[in-house]
């Protein structure tokens, strides 16, 4: 089996009480666009933090392409282009000069022709004093650093954050050129349209735990379609009864609602017994399928007693 | 070394220009006034204990004149110098966020921590040359007689010693404690406590022993001009700078960047 892009193992982090990471087991293959999703103080930023050596773990282990995170943390790092989630730059430099800086930093392996054009997708001026720009502009800077060195690994927190939506999509074209290119992207966020849209794979994390890990193509085939029908005329009311994978939702006179799983060819195929006026399906959004989880996480957790408060403030 | 240059060049030079200039321009003003001096003190009649605590009985030959005037302070000064640019190098850029994206690149924190102490002691040299150049500038016009100009531009750097021992300590304690306030606070009291208690162990009786345990003793500041260097001494102030570099160093390696606790803190957790 080749090197995982990111393995963690039984990865937990502990600040004085409060368990910012608990036992977090998770793959990221080369290749993949990886969401990290969870809301904030999940633990997101520590577990990203950790890749990169600026945190140490509590207990666990943490690797990033075959390499040790904090054994070999320097040629981990010369592996992945990193953009912090509270990203602060050096205010009185220009962005051309604290890209200067970190090429220096990173011993000459920036590729030139690529940084410019980076500068010039996200509309950068990178000539004015980072102190004079915008959040989401200083963002930009953040993002080119990240990526300009065409790391084997990007590890990106909340990259979209501060950006316009024209800027956060073509950020977004960025990470899947990445990784058309051959890297790997990691990034977290707490969009779900966003991860949505542009992941192979999505990991939940809540609470320092990993929830759940999605793979997007296979949740959509898995989870339950909603099909709204109207017919010309109301149907009987056991019309529908006793199909397999076929749930009823709601019977209305001559609106009914399903959710089908995998019985979905069975629906219509009784369906072709009535007049259909109207009929729609509705994939489930990762937004739903999400909160499906947390809530049913939410409930199955709070008799065993919640987390400490601090859980939620441990920034992640 | 592109973090060294960015330290020195970027980040302390406006402190260096700053205590450089104030530094050379009080030595030249104050070798300026020893004629003056000279000649209102010859007929002032101090008390002894005055005498003492100034370290010389006979404080109007140049050497001893300079030596007080000169080296009582300009060292206080140059250790506020040395705490705010070794404190601000380490802690300050972690605090402010933007060690962060640094460490994020392929260097490992030793260089971090040596291209930038490197940084700090290169200004403190900086600061006793022009220091140096003060009392150039106003050497040909005065009358210093016992006292060769290589003596007297040699002089400031007699500081240098004690200064990056104190440029370690706040390295140390700033990679040490969770905030820079806190480094910055214990390393000037430490700084303060240990020149207090010199004063003490020279004028009261019974504290003689005090006078081992701070720096300030060994860096002999008011002994230099008159009575040489004791290398010695200056061997206790380069070992404990060493010593001190060591234990930062050791700290910066382990520290959890950004998340404003002590490793000390963790290390008491586990001991318990």
């Amino acid at each position: 089996m080749p090197n995982a892009a990111i393995e963690l193992e039984a990865l937990t982090k502990r600040y004085g009480s409060v368990l910012a990471l608990d036992d977090v087991e998770l793959r990221v293959e080369p290749g993949e666009l990886f969401g990290f999703l969870g809301p904030n103080g999940a633990g997101k930023t520590t577990a990203i933090r950790i890749l990169v050596d600026l945190i140490r773990p509590t207990a666990g282990h943490a690797r990033v392409l075959g390499l040790d995170a904090q054994r070999d943390a320097r040629a981990v790092r010369a592996r992945v282009g990193y953009l912090p989630g509270d990203l602060r730059l050096y205010e009185h430099l220009t962005g051309h000069e604290l890209l200067e800086l970190i090429a220096s930093l990173r011993g000459g392996t920036v590729d030139a022709r690529y940084r410019d054009d980076l500068i010039a997708r996200l509309q950068l001026d990178p000539s004015r004093a980072i102190g004079e720009l915008s959040r989401g502009n200083r963002q930009k800077v953040g993002i080119v650093q990240a990526l300009m060195s065409r790391p084997a690994l990007v590890l990106l927190d909340e990259p979209t954050s501060g950006l316009d939506p024209l800027m956060q999509e073509e950020v977004e074209a960025l990470l899947r050129e990445t990784v058309r290119d051959g890297g790997t992207v990691f990034f977290s966020s707490h969009v779900l349209s966003e991860v949505e849209q542009i992941c192979t794979r999505v990991a939940m994390l809540n609470r320092g735990a990993i929830l759940d890990v999605f793979d997007l193509a296979e949740q959509r085939r898995l989870a339950p379609r909603t099909v709204a029908v109207t017919f010309a005329e109301p149907p009987p009311a056991d019309a529908f009864a006793g199909l397999a994978g076929v749930t009823v939702l709601a019977h209305d006179g001559r609106r009914v609602e399903f959710a089908a799983r995998d019985g979905i060819d069975a629906l219509v195929k009784r369906l072709a017994a009535f007049t259909v006026t109207t009929l729609d399906t509705h994939e489930p959004s990762l937004e739903e399928l999400f909160l499906a989880r947390y809530q049913q996480d939410a409930t199955t957790a709070a008799p065993g007693g919640a987390p400490p408060e601090g859980a939620h403030a441990a920034s992640a | 070394m592109p973090l060294l240059r960015k330290a020195l060049f970027d980040d302390l030079r406006w402190h260096v220009v700053g205590y450089g200039i104030g530094l050379g321009a009080w030595a030249a003003i104050i070798v300026a006034l020893y004629p003056t001096f000279r000649d209102s003190m010859s007929e002032l009649e101090l008390p002894a204990w005055y005498g003492e605590f100034l370290g010389t009985a006979d404080w109007t030959t140049p050497r001893n004149f300079i030596q007080i005037e000169l080296f009582s302070w300009i060292p206080l000064l140059l250790i506020v110098y040395t705490v705010v640019a070794a404190t601000g190098v380490i802690a300050g850029d972690e605090q402010r966020g933007t060690l962060e994206l640094v460490l994020a690149q392929p260097v490992s924190r030793t260089r971090v921590f040596l291209e930038r102490a490197a940084a700090v002691a290169l200004g403190t040299v900086v600061i006793c040359a022009c220091t140096s150049l003060g009392l150039l500038a106003v050497w040909p016009f005065v009358d210093l007689p016992g006292l060769p100009l290589s003596d007297l531009l040699a002089a400031p750097f007699g500081m240098l010693p004690l200064a990056l021992l104190f440029a370690a300590l706040a390295l140390c304690l700033a990679a040490l404690l969770p905030t820079r306030g806190a480094a910055a606070g214990v390393t000037t009291a430490i700084a303060v406590t240990g020149y207090i208690a010199l004063a003490v162990a020279d004028l009261a009786d019974g504290f003689d022993a005090l006078r081992y345990v701070t720096p300030f003793y060994y860096a002999d500041q008011k002994a230099l001009l008159t009575e040489g260097v004791v290398w010695w001494h200056q061997g206790v102030i380069a070992g404990s700078t060493l010593a001190l570099l060591a234990l930062g160093w050791r700290a910066f390696e382990r520290r959890e960047i950004g998340i404003g606790r002590s490793p000390w803190r963790e290390l008491l957790r586990r001991a318990a």
